[in-house]
């Protein structure tokens, strides 16, 4: 939980990307400039302390663990600093999102205030745990912890799973190269024969 | 953008008298641009569209992490949504602010910009999910790739069940035709020696998963059939085609649509560049037809008027046979469109059924199961093939069911694949969590159902009397709604589904039977229909014009019914059979 962990998001591939789709990469940050928030250095949908407590929820959500590493490694939580903020701030749905998150971090803190009398990312990791599992279980009619929770599980969850970390280290994921056959065992004699036995035997 | 065959792209002359001018450059204009210059005949296809570096677009082997949004098209583009086709009337992007609105297939940055944007193509009436493709190539840019063929339990359905009409065509008839385009373009299948879903001219197979072939046995025993994807791709290469490759079985082709090796079938590469090479085709892009002209003494076809797309200035192309392939319901707007004395209710319409008779493909009906046997399986590369399994129409074919008429396909998948199918099915967080989305990830089956909607005459498109498109081309209005039998149809459709995947012990996670909106399927359909009897259809059998002999309508319009299988082999085979036929009564002075 140093400010060590707050990296810098990975933009040198991404604007590979863009590039190669021939978009401006500029234009991306110049249209966000008014309306991000200016926190140090970084201009994110985040501040740095909201930062680092999506990167301990969603090591909570996705660990490391013996046979892989889990969010944090993934840099789960820049990918969805990145993600809010690009969203689109005329668009209801998104602008619904963004303020999801803003009002599920504060709420976060607060409860976590409330048992620990310590912000989220202060707590050890089995009291975060602790405290997210109350908000796993929250009822729909909380709608503010179950939808925030559900929100954070799927958001990270898609942000690990399309890393090269979810991709590569934990899932093992073989395709996206070549390969001189297809995969599987072969498939029998054609169902129209077999069909054909089926109604000749039939009495 | 620049490439082969340039000057071909710029050699377009309003003063030429073309043997044959093809509307659209898709599945339907390339099959005609491809086998009218083949055999001879100097050839204009004008396409709406750009010419598009569409490998740019694709960038199939792209990691996801390799994508500043994960693959995400742009912030500031909205994709229509199910609800959003259901809750609102069309022209759909008037509700929202974004410049750029698409139809739901966009939100992809690899697919978006290979869609028209809603704003610019508006249409009006009953909800409608229409999506296009205004580019070289159409939209087979972003084909799905099943390639089947229909049978004369579809040709001939209306002898067996009473309901609309029979083909005035019969598999036998089209079936040398089927076999051309399989050699031509490639597809890839197992044979089955079934006879309502006849065999192809197949290249190596696609191979089923452990859970599929599983399936495959189970529901065997039960008289049904789980069969590999049959995909128009070609496993094996076509040496008569340079510019497409073999399929590499590299996997990920889970962003359906668009293959940028091109060993799945596009226009572009699979017959447009073979057209080129003959050296008697022009292309001219930017082409937005609006209206067929008519020759003032003989009532014929004289050309086709375009403007173009970008300078709005406007042509007429002069050709001695006109091609409509701009896609069914562009080519039934064309139709109306082009009203003259001769024609008044429009071109090719006396008998007042173009624009009725719509049908097409139902979706919505779904299941998601899990194979708990497959849990912690060693990793697989099962999606290093064109596409998963399908199970083809068993409902009224030995016997009749009494709820419904005619019948529906699964198309389904199953097994690993890039993005962990288990990553929203698991429950919790942590570690646990983590490790039941790894040890599932390989164990889901899913599949869902395309049905035939039946034809009824109610059903289709007229021009608005007001709205107009960005080119001032009046714009089409919908008037489609599903009956009773596709909504009983699609609850059988989920019992069906939940009664297979049960009978082969693989535990159901979610099912619906809800229908998603018309259009959904992309397999628009009729409109135009062809018969023998000109006071009640459009076309004759060789989707030629009725009341025009030198104009023909070579896309999806021409299709009586939908049969319950994906329609773009059989519009290739009917095109080629068309165009066959064109050519032929060219050459002997009869159009």
């Amino acid at each position: 939980m140093s400010s060590k962990s707050i990296r810098p998001l990975r933009r040198d591939l991404g604007a590979v990307a863009l590039v190669a789709a021939g978009l401006p990469l500029v234009r991306i940050r110049k249209l966000h400039a008014a309306e991000a928030p200016t926190a140090g250095a970084r201009a994110g949908f985040f501040s740095p302390h909201q930062l680092l407590t999506v990167e301990h929820l969603a090591e909570q959500i996705i660990p490391q663990d013996e046979h892989s590493p889990g969010a944090r490694e993934a840099e789960a939580a820049q990918t969805i600093d990145l993600y809010l903020l690009d969203l689109n701030p005329r668009n209801s749905d998104h602008v619904k999102r963004r303020a999801l998150w803003k009002r599920g971090l504060v709420h976060i803190d607060k409860d976590a205030n409330a048992r620990f009398a310590k912000p989220f990312v202060k707590l050890k990791a089995d009291d975060q745990y602790a405290l997210l599992s109350t908000w796993a279980d929250t009822p729909t009619t909380d709608p503010l912890r179950s939808a925030f929770f559900a929100e954070l599980k799927a958001r990270v969850a898609w942000a690990y799973y399309t890393s090269a970390v979810g991709i590569h280290q934990d899932m093992g994921y073989l395709g996206n190269t070549y390969s001189s056959d297809f995969e599987g065992e072969a498939l029998g004699p054609p169902l129209g024969i077999l069909f054909k036995q089926m109604k000749d035997e039939a009495p | 953008m620049d490439g082969p065959f340039d000057a071909a792209f710029a050699a377009f002359d309003p003063k030429q008298n073309y043997d044959a001018i093809v509307v659209g450059s898709g599945a339907a204009g390339g099959t005609a641009a491809y086998v009218l210059t083949s055999l001879g005949l100097r050839v204009l296809v004008l396409e709406a569209g750009e010419r598009k570096n569409v490998d740019e677009e694709l960038r199939s082997t792209q990691w996801p992490y390799e994508h500043l949004r994960r693959g995400a098209a742009p912030y500031n583009e909205h994709a229509l949504n199910r609800n959003e086709y259901d809750l609102q009337r069309p022209p759909y992007a008037a509700s929202f602010a974004e410049p750029r609105v698409t139809s739901y297939l966009g939100g992809s940055d690899y697919r978006t910009r290979l869609l028209v944007n809603e704003r610019d193509n508006p249409y009006t009436g009953t909800p409608f999910a229409w999506v296009r493709a205004r580019l070289l190539g159409g939209k087979t840019n972003i084909w799905g790739r099943l390639a089947l063929r229909l049978s004369d339990l579809d040709f001939k359905a209306a002898s067996r069940d009473g309901y609309g009409q029979d083909w005035p065509l019969s598999y036998k008839d089209i079936a040398p035709y089927y076999d051309r385009v399989d050699r031509f373009l490639g597809v890839a299948g197992y044979a089955e020696l079934l006879p309502h879903m006849p065999d192809g001219q197949f290249q190596t197979t696609p191979r089923l998963t452990k859970a599929e072939l599983h399936l495959r046995a189970t529901l065997a025993r039960l008289g049904r059939v789980v069969t590999p994807y049959r995909a128009g791709v070609t496993t094996d290469g076509l040496a008569h085609n340079k510019y497409r490759s073999r399929c590499l079985r590299r996997g990920a082709c889970h962003r359906k649509g668009g293959c940028d090796i091109h060993a799945a079938f596009d226009s572009t590469t699979g017959y447009l560049f073979p057209a080129l090479e003959t050296g008697k085709l022009t292309i001219r892009c930017n082409a937005t037809a609006y209206e067929v002209t008519v020759d003032p003494h003989t009532g014929k076809a004289r050309g086709v008027a375009f403007v173009d797309s970008q300078t709005k200035k406007t042509y007429e192309a002069r050709g001695q046979t006109v091609v409509l392939a701009a896609s069914t319901l562009e080519s039934t707007r064309l139709l109306l469109l082009s009203r003259s004395r001769q024609h008044p209710n429009g071109i090719g319409n006396s008998s007042g059924h173009v624009g009725h008779n719509f049908c097409e493909h139902l979706m919505g009906p779904k299941i998601v199961g899990v194979m708990r046997s497959q849990a912690g399986a060693p990793r697989t590369r099962d999606d290093g093939r064109p596409g998963g399994f399908y199970i083809p129409r068993f409902q009224n074919v030995d016997s009749k069911h009494h709820g419904f008429l005619r019948g529906y396909g699964f198309e389904g998948d199953s097994g690993s694949a890039m993005l962990p199918r288990s990553m929203s099915w698991a429950k919790g967080f942590g570690k646990a969590y983590k490790k039941d989305v790894r040890d599932y990830a390989g164990a889901f089956v899913s599949m869902g159902g395309f049905g035939e909607v039946l034809p009824q005459f109610e059903n289709g498109v007229s021009l608005d009397p007001a709205l107009k498109d960005k080119w001032g081309i009046p714009v089409l209005r919908f008037r489609v709604k599903f009956g009773d039998n596709e909504r009983a149809m699609a609850k059988d459709m989920e019992a069906q589904a939940r009664t297979m995947l049960e009978a082969a012990g693989i535990e159901v996670h979610e099912s619906s039977s809800s229908l998603l909106p018309a259009g959904w399927s992309i397999h628009e359909l009729g409109t135009a229909r062809m018969g023998n009897d000109p006071r009640t259809s459009v076309l004759n059998p060789f989707c030629q014009s009725h009341d025009v002999k030198n104009l023909f309508v070579m896309d999806g319009a021409g299709f009586v019914s939908a049969g319950s299988q994906n329609p773009t082999w059989t519009i290739m085979a009917l095109a080629w059979r068309s165009s066959e036929r064109l050519a032929e009564e060219l050459r002997k002075g009869n159009l």
